[in-house]
């Protein structure tokens, strides 16, 4: 009997978990002659930086992701030491194409935290899955783009208790323009950048291999947001 | 010796502490760090501390032959996560056995892998096989010391000859083709030893040095036209410079007021990047100081710079 219940437990738990596993957004291609014209009033934000970290995907149980912690803590220390270097002023650099396109731009100082808009009804495809409509009112803008970067720094996939590979430099996150009178995507894109280092990467303490493709990965994810604005 | 008495929870505490580390134990005796370390710059001599009239002396290698390779895009290869595993664990031992198993298969595996990918990177070299054999390590050190002024004397010696009265100066030339087969990377790994210690080199470091892409359409056919004489010309220049650069890192104080930035630059067709600092930056070409301490020349542009053989021969007017 208490197998049984165990059992639909187990069941219940997993699909539940893909149940709740959102759908990707798939990729919007940006039309920038259509969607960025003279003077169309538009905003640059960037959500909050994360911190430059190491992250071991794979080591899964408890043992195991403080088995991946503690034989990488050389590692950690120096990612966390690594700069965000251009990461901050990206939204300028993206207000800097679109002026040149006549846009009219405001860049939004602070960091906009997505996860604070309402939930919106998604009818399309196409449609942001937060609601950016307030956005419209506050900044004075018909569209805005944001720029969000969710993972940042060294990571190091693990089966278990066992690294898998060696460590990676990258950057994930995605960037977007939603037009904030019908609160659909103007342009979606899903950013994943990794780098390995060339020849060895385990130089402790300043680990110049890994630190090199850490910095090539910046400048490729800095690349990567650019690129649609620049065409 | 006095023991402290554990408690129950202190007891399951330092268990999990051992289990731990011979946890770790196992995965790095499975080989997992990742093989043979990349060189470092290392030096132990001081700034301008080699007399002026001090003599390098370029050691011939006794195996002659110079090693090329298809170049292999390391930095931005997919890794593949191997199958999962079980760990049957019936005891602890058991448990650590097969966790020290599942890390050993997995290093074999990701070398393999490299192994393969290497091999597969070194098919581009196969047109040009017979124009490579005939370059050997003697003639581009003959080259080198013809053709670069050096700011002390210089002299070719054989494998086994002593001298004790000169610097030393041992280099392993590895140059690599990129695959669209327009440009050479010469990585050039170099010791330098003082007079009279052929033990310990004063001085070891790699010099990269990136070739400017062939031009035109066909690089399979400007490479090898008249017997590979520009394939020849190119390797030549690029070792002359590396070794050149060497020596200027051994007697100088190659130190850059420049803040470490990205640098970007062509390689054949391929746009890559490079942290460091900038060393110098004239006649069409950067030479920048790595991260790990290597001296880097990389082209300016994709094409030759115009005025790069008279701003190169006043270069060396300078250092004569």
């Amino acid at each position: 009997m208490m197998r049984n219940i165990v059992g639909l437990l187990g069941i219940l738990l997993t699909i539940g978990a893909y149940g709740c596993a959102s759908k990707p957004q798939p990729p919007v291609e940006l039309k920038l002659s259509e969607s960025i014209q003279e003077n169309t009033r538009i905003a640059v934000a960037a959500a909050p930086l994360p911190k430059v970290n190491t992250h071991f995907p794979g080591a899964a149980c408890l043992l195991c992701v403080a088995l991946a912690e503690a034989s990488n803590t050389s590692l950690t220390k120096h990612t966390q030491a690594l700069p965000q270097e251009g990461l901050p002023v990206l939204k300028e650099k993206v207000a800097t194409l679109l002026r040149d396109r006549g846009a009219d731009v405001t860049v939004v100082d602070e960091p906009l935290d997505v996860a604070k808009l309402p939930k919106a009804s998604r009818k399309t495809e196409q449609t942001a899955k937060k609601d950016f409509s307030p956005l419209r009112k506050k900044y004075a803008v018909d569209k805005i783009v944001v720029l969000h970067v969710a993972q940042l720094g060294i990571q190091r996939d693990y089966q278990a208790y066992v690294p898998v590979g060696p460590p990676r430099a990258v950057l994930k996150g995605e960037g977007y323009m939603v037009n904030l009178t019908d609160n659909t995507y103007e342009w979606y894109e899903a950013i994943d950048i990794a780098r390995h280092a060339e020849g060895s990467w385990d130089e402790p303490p300043s680990f110049p291999g890994l630190s090199n493709a850490y910095f090539q990965m910046l400048e490729a994810g800095q690349d990567a947001y650019l690129a649609p604005f620049r065409k | 010796m006095p023991t402290l008495p554990l408690s129950a929870s202190n007891k399951t505490a330092v268990a999990a502490a051992v289990c731990c580390l011979a946890l770790a134990a196992a995965v790095s005796l499975g080989g997992c760090a990742g093989g043979e370390k990349t060189l470092q710059r290392q030096s132990v001599m001081e700034p301008h501390s080699v007399p002026e009239d001090a003599i390098f002396a370029f050691r011939i290698n006794r195996d002659d032959t110079v090693a090329f390779r298809g170049a292999l895009d390391q930095a931005s290869a997919a890794s593949h996560a191997g199958a999962g595993m079980l760990y049957p664990a019936p005891d602890p031992l058991s448990f650590l056995v097969a966790v020290g198993t599942h890390a050993a298969l997995v290093s074999t595996d990701q070398n393999r892998r490299l192994g393969q990918q290497q091999e597969a990177a070194n098919q581009v070299l196969a047109p040009y096989r017979s124009v490579l054999d005939q370059i050997g390590h003697g003639d581009l050190l003959r080259a080198a010391t013809e053709h670069t002024a050096y700011p002390r004397s210089t002299r070719i010696i054989e494998p086994d000859e002593v001298d004790k009265a000169s610097w030393i100066v041992e280099t392993l030339p590895v140059f690599a083709m990129t695959q669209d087969q327009s440009a050479f990377v010469l990585d050039n790994a170099i010791r330098v030893f003082k007079p009279g210690n052929s033990k310990q080199p004063a001085y070891q470091n790699m010099v990269r040095v990136v070739s400017i892409p062939a031009e035109g359409s066909d690089p399979q056919a400007a490479w090898t036209a008249s017997d590979g004489a520009r394939l020849k010309a190119a390797a030549q220049r690029q070792f002359s410079r590396s070794l050149e650069l060497a020596i200027m890192d051994v007697t100088t104080d190659l130190v850059s007021p420049q803040a470490h930035k990205t640098l970007r630059y062509v390689l054949g067709t391929v746009e890559k990047m490079e942290r460091g600092q900038v060393l110098q930056d004239d006649c069409g070409e950067i030479v920048l100081r790595t991260l790990r301490g290597w001296v880097m020349s990389v082209p300016k542009s994709a094409t030759p710079d115009p005025d790069a053989g008279s701003c190169i021969s006043g270069r060396l007017g300078a250092a004569q």
